[in-house]
């Protein structure tokens, strides 16, 4: 375990993009997305459904003319979805493409202290170590530190 | 200027200009074969450009420099200066050659087999040696170009102003051969720069030139001459520099994705407006008014500027084949004439460049596959050179490409052969396919039917890789081929992908957009109305102008119906679409209006969704799907290939094979019966409560008439039911609904009565999909219902079932057909059924003979009145009755039927005209 965690700070320092991360929570669970990669925090708005989409996608919305595919966080990660649709989006780019993530609520921007890095437990469930590959000891929570180009490649290939 | 040509030279500009460059850089640098790599590249671009464009002189000049650079880059040659000053030498040459093609549009006349004799020395050892050339400047024409290298070489490394020298040198035999055209040398006279010059070398160059040629060698005085005119010369260079670069500034080389990027900030722009515009609508006067309109005129020119920014005519997809089919007749020893129609045909340029390499591929395929050795051709009959035509045209917001040949045709039967080879199908299911549904499957993935691999086309890459290409920008294709006449295939693509009119619907509280292009029409159905939703075997259908549509509704396909219950509201709309082969409809809600929206591509999250082409942003900034006929037709391809297989049945085959649409039914003690679709106009269910008595008929209020109807035992209606299956018939005007136990399927099958029936309201017994089945006399039931006299006159001539006379019918229209065959089979004849005047005559020469000829006269290719005068003037068919039809009563044309030869004329829709005409016809025979 400690090997892992040193292989993964590692991998952090060389990654300059994540030094700072937004906190944001999903059902009970606190998460770190990249401040570098947000382009947009957005209040709760109309998503467009698709039908036919995979469950995982909310749907889409129109951000200044882009249109931008929300992902459904809460479904992901096999949460209860949510009571109700006021969820807050987190816009980020990848591949020259728009993605919203909706979460519950969001929290502050954190720098990362590598030191508080570690490694994913094994013992999460699939979805959840796909979208995360890093947990950052933080006070009492434990912050998961979203992957966002994995999880966007594997909902891709669904 | 042609833009093809005006583009290469400004490609072929900058090149050299890299070149000059690089071999300055060479020289330096002899063994750095990147360097010479890209010089290599460069040269061969501009001669694989100059073969294509079929500038022939430039491509000699290039060849020979070319291979000369070969053996610098595979170390065979040592980088010599003197080399590179040849080299530079023919870069020169290639220079002043582009600088005369700019200025007049054509490749100027010229020697050059001195420069190449010089290069190739280069290559050849055996000949003799660069450096002692200078000493015969005198002894051979051959060797005085030569001269010009060596003497270029006395002023070592080839610099600006010894190139300068060389182009002088150069320019004697350029300018001396030019001037053997007038007009070119017309062309060049305003183009010098000070006019006491031009007028003194132009009248000189003249006579010189001319002696030039007649010595057959270049002058033994060369140097006098050069400097003679190498004043002229020097005034011509800058100016021909000058306009070298002028095409080179006025076309600007521009990476697409900064056009592709103004393209969406202008769709973003003209979405700005519209928006705008939607806020401001029902303000009449306002002070945003005038500027808003001017705002609304500048994006929409904006719009169209950066539109045509993409736009291309087509031609320049097209400029490679000539060559290609020139290359291939060659190799092949065919005669091959290409015909392109409509070059300037324009769309965009995105996809122009993905069209390219299927139009090549299948213009190799006619040459290949598709035309025959010319002794074939003239064996069979046809002119020995072969035809291929490419015709490009607008056709609403498509491009329209078709490929034909006058080839032998697709052979059906090695494609069934190879479907069953390479286990596609069972040999079964492949014999029962249509000729035409054969056609389509050269389209299935790694499906070549070459027999020999040639080194032309048939390696690997089929038609499927073509259809994949076509569909991947929203076009479709179809291949229409006929044995022995030909094959054409048709492309059609949208002009552009960025920006389409599309309608927007409704259904389940959710909208989406459909393409306009593919949308035929829209029809409202609602209960009562003309047009209502009808099911079979609970696939929803259409009846619409004879012809059945297959339904689909747009919630279910997506799964967004609000309720389960599939035979819910009635009152919709459909959306007639249509797509490649087939037609269809899509059930929807609501209709809006039509939009113009930017197809942006769906998220590679959601790219998997086959019923999406894309999504938009609407004016009011909502986000919605826009759908893919495409991807929904292959949806409907199940109920489609049921309905459509009769369309398919009459299209392929030559000679109808009689088989029709057969409506299936369950009759009163549940037998089962058919009757021909085209007979029945409607399928409706009729409640018990709405049926009225009068008259000693039954009576259903019927779209705003009352509507007798009968059953087939004639006895009342079953009352142990709430509701009746009924089957609409219509006859000239008036309805009749005839009531059955069940309403089965539709199938398609030939009615051959084998058991002609004793019983009223049936022709006979046939074995239709396999069972033992009554086939319906519906004129019994139109007489019973509509209560017309002889009721059993359509069986007048039934009784002798064997050794029937013959008939042959021709009408183009398949609902006619089928109309008119049942009528004939029971007045007792042996119907033959064609579909054109061509497959008619075929049979004439197949040795065929018929009693009697019933033909349509308005016929698309040879009409009823060619028909006739062919038949007339032949032996084989003179005697034979031949009765026309037509749907036009004029006296004109009964007048010229009778002239062409026909005994008759009948009324179209006029049966009993048809059947009293054929008797009188057969008993002035028999008399």
């Amino acid at each position: 375990m400690q090997a892992t965690s040193t292989a993964v700070v590692q991998h952090l320092a060389e990654d300059a993009d994540v030094q700072q991360i937004l906190t944001t929570t999903v059902g009970d669970q606190v998460f770190g997305i990249q401040v570098l990669s947000i382009q947009d925090i957005l209040q709760p708005r109309n998503v467009a459904h698709v039908p036919k989409a995979p469950a995982d996608i909310a749907g889409l919305i129109n951000l200044r003319g882009r249109i931008v595919t929300v992902i459904d966080l809460r479904h992901w990660l096999g949460f209860d979805p949510a009571e109700v649709q006021q969820q807050m989006h987190i816009v980020v780019e990848h591949d020259n493409e728009l993605y919203s993530f909706l979460v519950d609520s969001v929290g502050d921007v954190i720098a990362v202290d590598r030191a508080a890095v570690e490694g994913v437990p094994p013992n999460l469930p699939e979805q959840w170590r796909t979208i995360s590959k890093n947990v950052l000891r933080e006070e009492k929570d434990l912050v998961l530190i979203v992957d966002v180009s994995v999880l966007i490649a594997a909902l891709a290939n669904n | 200027m042609d833009d093809l040509l005006q583009e290469f030279i400004a490609e072929a500009t900058e090149n050299l200009a890299v070149i000059d460059q690089e071999l300055v850089r060479l020289e330096q640098h002899p063994n750095d074969t990147e360097i010479l790599g890209n010089i290599f590249r460069l040269v061969h671009t501009v001669k694989g450009t100059c073969g294509f464009l079929g500038l022939s002189r430039l491509e000699k000049v290039a060849h020979s420099g070319e291979n000369v650079l070969g053996k610098f880059r595979d170390g065979e040659l040592e980088v010599t200066p003197d080399a590179v000053t040849v080299i530079l030498e023919c870069i020169d040459r290639i220079r002043e050659i582009l600088g005369a093609l700019e200025e007049s549009g054509n490749e100027p006349a010229g020697d050059d087999s001195a420069l190449i004799t010089s290069l190739d020395q280069l290559i050849e050892p055996a000949a003799p040696a660069p450096a002692k050339a200078a000493e015969a400047p005198k002894a051979e024409n051959k060797e005085a170009p030569t001269n010009n290298g060596m003497a270029v070489n006395e002023f070592g490394a080839p610099i600006a102003a010894e190139m300068l020298a060389e182009l002088e040198a150069a320019g004697v035999d350029l300018d001396a051969d030019e001037s053997d055209e007038p007009e070119h040398a017309n062309d060049a006279e305003p183009d010098r720069a000070e006019p006491d010059v031009s007028d003194e070398p132009s009248p000189s160059s003249l006579p010189e030139s001319s002696s030039v040629d007649d010595a057959g060698f270049p002058p033994a005085d060369g140097n006098a001459s050069g400097e003679d005119k190498g004043s002229g010369q020097k005034a011509i260079e800058p100016a021909a520099q000058k306009r070298e670069s002028a095409v080179a500034a006025s076309s600007l080389r521009i990476n697409v994705d900064v056009l592709e990027n103004l393209m969406t900030l202008v769709s973003e722009l003209v979405l700005a407006r519209n928006q705008l515009l939607q806020m401001v609508r029902g303000y009449d006067d306002h002070e945003f008014a005038v500027p808003l309109q001017l705002l609304s005129h500048i994006t929409t020119d904006l719009q169209e500027g950066v539109m045509q920014t993409r736009m291309q005519p087509i031609g320049n997809a097209w400029s490679k084949l000539p060559r290609i089919v020139r290359d291939l007749s060659v190799a092949s020893g065919k005669k091959i004439d290409l015909v392109m129609d409509g070059a300037e045909t324009e769309l965009d340029r995105q996809i122009l460049d993905l069209i390219k390499d299927p139009l090549t591929h299948m213009v190799r395929n006619s040459a290949d596959h598709g035309l025959e050795d010319p002794g074939q051709r003239l064996a069979a009959g046809k002119p020995e050179t072969g035809k291929i035509r490419l015709n490009a045209f607008h056709e609403g917001g498509h491009i329209i490409i078709e490929i034909s040949d006058d080839g032998r045709g697709l052979n059906t039967d090695r494609i069934r052969a190879k479907i069953v080879e390479k286990e596609i199908l069972s040999e079964a299911a492949a014999a029962a396919l249509s000729d035409q549904q054969v056609q389509q499957y050269i389209f299935h993935p790694g499906f070549s039917t070459a027999e020999k691999i040639t080194n032309v086309s048939g390696r690997g890459v089929g038609m499927d890789v073509v259809r994949t290409n076509i569909e991947q920008i929203n076009g479709s294709i179809d291949l229409r081929s006929v044995k022995g006449e030909g094959t054409t295939v048709t492309i059609k693509i949208p002009l552009t992908l960025a920006i389409i009119s599309a309608l927007l619907v409704k259904s389940a509280s959710e909208r989406f957009a459909i393409p306009q292009f593919s949308v035929i029409e829209l029809v409202r159905t609602a209960p009562n109305s003309e047009h209502q939703i009808e099911y079979i075997n609970k696939n929803a259908v259409l009846h619409l102008r004879n012809q059945l549509l297959p339904l689909i509704r747009l919630d279910n396909l997506l799964g967004i119906a609000e309720t389960g219950d599939e035979t819910r509201s009635e009152d919709a709309f459909v959306v007639v679409t249509k797509t490649g082969n087939s037609t269809f409809g899509i059930v929807v809600d609501q209709v809006f209006d039509t939009e113009e929206i930017v197809v942006k591509p769906t998220s590679p999250v959601l790219r998997g969704i086959r019923q999406f082409s894309g999504n938009t942003i609407l004016g009011d900034g909502s986000v919605i799907m826009i759908l893919d006929p495409n991807g929904i037709a292959a949806e409907v391809g199940e109920i489609q290939a049921k309905l459509n297989s009769k369309a398919d049945g009459s299209r392929g085959t030559n000679v109808d094979d009689k088989k029709v649409p057969l409506l299936l039914f369950k009759g009163d003690s549940n037998e089962p019966m058919a009757v021909p679709l085209v007979l029945v106009a409607r399928l409706e269910d009729i409640a018990n409560k709405d049926v009225e008595h009068s008259g000693g008929f039954d009576l259903v209020q019927y779209r705003g008439t009352l509507m007798p109807l009968v059953t087939m035992s004639g006895n009342g209606l079953p009352q142990d039911r709430e509701s009746h299956p009924v089957l609409v018939f219509s006859d000239r005007g008036r309805q009749f609904g005839l009531v059955v136990n069940e309403v089965v399927d539709i199938v398609e099958d030939k009615i051959d009565i084998e058991m002609p029936s004793s019983r009223d309201g049936t022709l006979g017994s046939a074995v239709i999909n396999g069972h033992a089945t009554n086939v319906l006399d519906s004129e019994y039931y139109i007489h019973k219902a509509l209560g017309d006299a002889h009721v059993n006159g359509s069986k007048a001539l039934n009784a002798n079932i064997t050794g029937r006379p013959k008939t042959l019918l021709v009408d183009d229209s398949s609902f006619f057909r089928s109309l008119i065959s049942p009528l004939l089979s029971v007045e007792g004849w042996d119907v033959t059924s064609v579909s054109s005047v061509k497959d008619a005559l075929a049979l004439r020469d197949a040795g065929e003979q018929y009693e009697l000829i019933i033909s349509d006269l308005d016929m698309p290719e040879l009409d009823g009145f060619d028909f006739a005068s062919s038949v007339r003037n032949d032996e084989r068919w003179k005697g034979t009755p031949l009765i026309a039809l037509s749907a036009q009563n004029g006296s004109q044309n009964i007048e010229r039927a009778h002239t062409v030869g026909f005994t008759d004329y009948v009324a179209k829709n006029d049966r009993e005209g048809l059947l009293h005409s054929i008797r009188s016809i057969m008993s002035n025979q028999a008399a």
